[in-house]
């Protein structure tokens, strides 16, 4: 069936009609047989050729009505000129008819004398030669033939004497549609409707003439616009020989008619349509195959962007003196990447706005040079050049510059300076910023947390909201403090008399201290560490409970000072908690058993001092805090002088004054979803928020959280899988990168 | 008399050599020819007249003067997150785990509601403008005051084939060219020893649909996209056979273009054919000018430090970053280079879990595009190369399933964002709904980003055209589209 199918939707006529240039040649190639048949009566007998002679002429009638008949179905395709393809038919149903009454004749020989044979096979002969001459300039245009020939044959065969100019393809690549009709028309129509002749009493060269075909602003109602968009094979398709307009062509009439069908260049000449003057396009056709230029003319204003970076080998700069025609309508230059070599001659560039010498070997002499010749320089790329300080004054009194770029060149740092003191509008990019460029400080938030129940401290990154990810983790026992030192290293305890330095990079121990025996004059004497902390100088504060004193040693265990504590209700494990060196060198030390945070001067004096109350009222809400005891686990000194404190099971947090005043406090159930339990550790962001310890909270309630100051939960850290419900010691970088 | 017998058809043996060679080398030319210049001569679509494209002089498309010269377009394919990366929804962090009425269009189809994902990332203020980032971009949040942000985008289909389709060549359909192509069409190329138009792929694989997001469509193949590797051979079947090395292909290709320039002189003017035989030419040149343009090795240990060439998270998409500035350097037109590739999460198609997905995909580019725009910053070209961010479609404020943080497609808004080359650093446009599901102020189409970029080339986005069919094609469609005036400096 598809097969079928196939056959019915074939256009057989379209087909045939193909078949026309390969049956054409039959009757030409059989007619010659004729002839040489027919000679062979001159020497044979007549009667011994009569036979084939009979037969190859109906043979040839027959091959060439086949060729006719194919040829007819091709002509109806279309898209021959139609006077060629008319003469071309009509001679070649002619020759096919002349065949049939030679064929005729052959068969009646009372009709056939030799007279008669020869004077209808030179018919025959002579009408396949012009048929097949048109048929041959159809298919292969009208200087086919006479193209190579000697000049007497061509001149034999009609060569026009002188040769149509070829289409100008100016005109397409120049703007308006009017210069690309005008052009057109030219080319296309001149050579019967201009100066020399008139066919339909019509020229299209001038005014008056166009407008007797063209309704300006209405295609449809143009005659000239009817009759290029006619169909192929119309018969009134114009232009009549050639091929009919493209369709870009026709589309640019049409446009152009719609607009107005503007002639204002009536004198149409080259140089109207060309609108660069012709040295000026030379020069510029020059600088793209010799030099590799892109070029590119900006519109309207006809700037010129040059482009030269391209270009393989040395730059001569004195080639630069070659743009002198075109030198004032160059705004951008590029030499970027090249190797400049010589003199620049004499050539100035009075517009020029952007000079790009980047990763070439421009030195001080050529930018200097360069500078003199471009009064209106804005733009001056110089990165990875080779020049020196000794550009910089050149470049400070280059009034018209806006933005130089010095990225990678030898410029001292002082020379930036006093360049950028000289000139503090321009801008002057060197690239110092890519030394400093990615230190991201803090970055994505790091917690460091310990939690003696799943015996783990672990420093982790947070690469999203709630999804830490651990970057290092200990074995631990008891803690209860823990720092991440400058340089890394993290200072935490192992048991409550062991603490350790650890490089988290290979979690190797670089520094630990036993406080059990290091520093212990009685032995067997009970003692548990509660805080520490790195001094500035490398040496170790360590608060020990028990003895009741705070102590510091330098990195082999030597004791520098030793200061002692006020303790009410004396506690190996109770006495201190947190311990924090204050700005002023003090130590502000939370007593868990006395319920009080205690400021101590160097030699043990107490200096300020202050009990945490049991229950309290919130300075804000007026909300009365009942908790259950007062075991302060911390006590921070703010930098705005106040005291921050963790209240352990007061459940809350309470900012106080010098004075002792409560300015700001957190209650158990101030912060929506989460219940405060054993406050722990307290620290307060530079964004003023407060990040806040909340331990024994049991699972389902956050292990830390960050707080506004209006108490408005903005992170909270919950993981039950690494650490569990005593998780008493965390501490959150600062993640300040980026701001403002 | 004996003499003229001694040689064949009056010949001498040399000439009759030379002749026949010169004949075989015709061959050769017509057959290389053959698939080129001779579909080159094919005639337009009514049949009869010439191809339009031959009559098209590009300089016809430049309307003013050009503030982007060249465009890296960084396609972050399988769409990230807006709310995750640069739409700051502090509404959105407060509803985290809520069960909310909001309608979505995504791959799960139309939706009323669901479950709040709240933004899994910080953001934090940046810059002098205070551009709030998210913490997936640390490095890239060192560079907004440089960028322009447009939270406001909408594309016309929430399915990654049809949706790049239309972020590439404008039409949720096959078949019609890419940006690149337009931009090479209608400007023409720079570098006559590199393409226009170069597409790097994540080394994942490409992006779905392959070659038809780097297509030049209904227009001539000269305007598709070249796909340069940043591995190995940079462009695929253009190093020289062993049996040529040493000169021999210089050789053969004098010896050709010998013949060819013969050939040509007898038919003066046809500017196909010269064009064609630049072609060869231009393979040949590539051979030595692609390697050149990819080789790192003469960047400073610095410079490859900028783009994280030293970290192995950062390497590759890096890479691609740097060659991408030099080929910038070396006047090629449009660079488009793919973050993400292949399915599910080797790309930014966070369907299952959010945060392993973003945290790789951001973590491998952040330091990257961040080194890129500082680089060239630097060095004095970011003002004249154009850098697109984005993908084809963003991700929805809600849960895709029950359990988990996956965000499914998301068409109705989502964020681009542009920098460089005639765009006003510092500032961000159009707005998303208060939870970023919908575009809902200053609302931008994919249409307006292109017109934007054409625009930025130094064309008229509605003049751009290319005749097919009996269309002016466009690459903004024939309704038209205006460039987004507010980002433009």
């Amino acid at each position: 069936m598809s097969a079928l199918a196939a056959l019915a939707e074939t256009d057989w006529l379209m087909f045939i009609g193909r078949l026309h240039p390969l049956v054409v040649h039959l009757p030409i190639g059989m007619l010659a047989a004729v002839v040489i048949v027919e000679s062979m009566t001159i020497v044979q007998k007549p009667e011994k050729v009569t036979a084939t002679r009979r037969l190859l002429v109906l043979a040839t009638a027959i091959s060439a009505l086949v060729a006719v008949v194919a040829g007819w179905f091709l002509g109806d395709e279309g898209g021959y000129p139609k006077d060629l393809i008319f003469w071309h038919r009509w001679l070649g149903i002619g020759f096919a008819a002349v065949l049939f009454i030679g064929a005729i004749i052959a068969m009646t020989p009372r009709w056939s004398s030799v007279l008669v044979r020869i004077a209808v096979l030179g018919l025959a002969a002579g009408l396949m030669t012009v048929t097949g001459h048109l048929g041959g300039t159809m298919t292969h245009g009208e200087t086919y033939l006479t193209r190579y020939a000697p000049p007497l044959v061509a001149k034999l065969l009609g060569s026009p004497e002188t040769q149509i100019a070829p289409p100008t393809v100016i005109a397409e690549e120049t703007g308006s549609d009017a210069q690309i009709v005008l052009a057109l028309f030219e080319t296309r129509c001149y050579e019967c409707h201009g100066a020399t002749k008139q066919k339909g009493k019509l020229r299209l060269d001038t005014p008056e003439g166009i407008a007797s075909v063209v309704l300006a602003g209405d295609p449809s109602e143009s005659e000239l616009f009817r009759r290029i968009s006619l169909a192929h094979d119309d018969f009134d398709i114009m232009p009549p020989e050639g091929g009919p307009l493209t369709d870009a062509d026709v589309l640019a009439v049409m446009r152009w008619i719609r607009g107005g069908a503007e002639v204002a260049p009536v004198e149409i000449t080259p140089e109207v349509m060309d609108q660069m003057p012709a040295s000026d396009a030379e020069l510029i056709d020059r600088l793209k195959s010799d030099h590799g230029a892109a070029v590119t003319e900006l519109p309207e204003s006809g700037d010129l962007s040059i482009d030269l970076s391209l270009g393989e080998g040395a730059f001569q700069a004195n080639q630069l003196a070659e743009l002198e025609p075109i030198a004032d309508r160059v705004v951008e230059l590029s030499l970027a990447g090249r190797t400049i070599s010589g003199e620049i001659g004499g050539v100035s560039f009075p517009h020029l706005a952007r000079l790009r010498l980047e990763r070439s070997n421009a030195d001080d002499a050529f930018v200097k040079a360069m500078l003199e010749r471009a009064p209106t320089l804005e733009t001056l790329n110089l990165h990875s050049t080779a020049v020196t300080d000794g550009i910089a004054e050149a470049i400070a009194s280059a009034a018209t510059l806006r933005e130089v770029v010095l990225f990678g060149t030898a410029l001292s740092a002082d020379a930036l300076r006093s360049l950028r003191t000289q000139r503090p509008t321009l801008s002057v990019e060197a690239g110092e910023e890519l030394a400093d460029a990615f230190v991201v400080s803090g970055g994505p938030r790091e917690i460091l947390a310990a939690d003696y129940s799943t015996n783990r401290i672990a420093l982790m990154r947070e690469v999203a909201l709630g999804h830490p990810v651990t970057l290092w983790e200990h074995e631990i026992g008891d803690i209860h403090d823990l720092h991440i030192l400058p340089g890394g290293n993290i200072l935490f305890q192992t048991s409550w008399t062991q603490l350790v330095e650890v490089d988290p990079e290979t979690d190797e121990i670089v520094w630990s201290y036993d406080a059990s025996v290091t520093n212990r004059d009685t032995p067997g004497e009970r003692v548990e560490v509660h805080a520490f902390e790195r001094r500035p100088d490398g040496s170790t504060m360590i608060a020990e409970s028990g003895p009741a004193r705070i102590i510091e040693v330098i990195r082999d265990g030597t004791l520098l000072s030793a200061t002692p504590l006020t303790v009410d209700k004396p506690d190996a494990h109770h006495d201190t908690r947190l311990v924090r060196t204050t700005p002023t060198g003090t130590y502000l030390v939370a007593h868990e058993s006395d319920g009080v945070a205690r400021e101590y001067d160097k030699e043990g004096n107490v200096v300020w001092s202050y009990s945490v109350p049991t229950s309290w009222t919130d300075p804000e809400s007026g909300k009365v805090n009942q908790g259950d005891g007062n075991a302060l686990f911390s006590a921070v000194r703010l930098e705005n002088g106040n005291t921050l404190i963790g209240t352990g099971n007061g459940h809350g947090v309470l900012e106080v004054n010098p004075e002792g005043t409560i300015i700001w406090s957190v209650c158990k159930d101030d912060i929506e979803g989460v219940t405060l339990a054993w406050v722990t550790t307290v620290q307060r962001l530079g964004n003023g928020n407060t990040v806040i310890g909340n331990c024994h909270a049991g699972e389902g309630q956050p292990q830390i959280i960050e707080i506004t100051p209006g108490k408005e939960l903005v992170w909270k850290f919950s993981d039950f899988d690494r650490f569990g419900n005593a998780l008493s010691n965390s501490f959150v970088t600062e993640d300040t990168h980026g701001g403002p | 008399m004996s003499g003229h017998n001694e040689h064949f058809c009056g010949r001498t043996r040399r000439e009759f050599l030379w002749e026949a060679a010169g004949g075989f080398t015709s061959v050769a030319l017509a057959g290389l020819l053959g698939n080129t210049w001779l579909a080159g001569q094919a005639r337009a679509a009514d049949g009869i007249s010439a191809n339009p494209m031959h009559a098209i002089d590009p300089k016809r498309f430049l309307t003013h003067a050009p503030k982007a010269k060249s465009v890296i377009f960084l396609f972050m394919y399988g769409g990230p997150s807006q709310v995750d990366t640069f739409d700051f929804k502090p509404e959105l962090h407060k509803n985290d785990g809520k069960t909310i009425d909001i309608p979505t269009f995504g791959r799960q189809g139309k939706r009323a509601g669901g479950r709040v994902v709240g933004p899994k990332w910080k953001f934090r203020p940046y810059g002098q403008c205070g551009k709030m980032v998210s913490d997936l971009f640390p490095h890239l949040g060192q560079c907004v005051d440089d960028i322009a942000f447009i939270h406001s985008m909408f594309a016309e289909s929430p399915v990654h084939g049809s949706a790049l389709l239309n972020m590439n060549t404008g039409r949720i359909i096959s078949g019609h060219p890419s940006l690149g192509s337009w931009a090479n069409y209608g400007l023409g190329s720079v570098n006559e020893n590199l393409p226009g138009y170069v597409v790097m792929l994540d080394e994942t694989g490409g992006p779905i649909n392959g070659a038809k997001n780097w297509t030049s469509g209904f227009m001539p193949a000269s305007y598709q996209g070249v796909q340069l590797r940043s591995e190995g051979v940079p462009i695929l079947d253009l190093s020289t056979p062993e049996h040529l090395q040493g000169g021999v292909q210089r050789k053969l290709l004098d010896r050709l273009r010998m013949a060819n320039q013969e050939h040509a002189a007898k038919r003066a003017g046809n500017h196909e054919l010269q064009s064609r035989i630049n072609q060869f030419e231009l393979a040949y040149r590539m051979q030595s000018a692609a390697p050149e343009a990819v080789d790192l090795s003469r960047e400073s240990r610095e410079t490859l430090e900028l783009y994280g060439l030293d970290q192995p998270e950062t390497q590759k998409f890096g890479k691609k970053c740097l060659m991408a500035r030099r080929l910038v350097e070396r006047g090629v037109r449009f660079i488009q280079v793919y973050s993400g590739g292949g399915h599910n999460d080797d790309n930014w198609d966070a369907h299952g879990d959010l945060v392993l997905n973003h945290t790789r995909h951001a973590g491998r580019t952040d330091r990257p595009v961040a080194g890129l725009l500082k680089d060239l910053k630097q060095r004095g070209l970011l003002d004249e190369t154009l850098v697109v961010w984005g993908g084809e479609f963003g991700r929805q404020p809600t849960a895709e399933y029950a359990e988990g943080t996956g965000r499914d497609h998301n068409s109705w808004g989502f964020t681009m964002w542009m920098a460089g080359g005639g765009i006003k650093g510092g500032i961000s446009v159009g707005q998303t709904d208060e939870l970023g599901a919908k575009a809902v102020q200053d609302r931008f189409h994919v249409k307006n980003l292109h017109a934007t970029i054409l625009h930025l080339m130094g064309m008229d986005p509605n003049g751009l055209t290319y005749f097919f069919n009996g269309l002016d094609e466009k690459l903004v469609g024939v309704e038209g589209a205006e460039p987004i005036r507010q980002i433009l400096a």
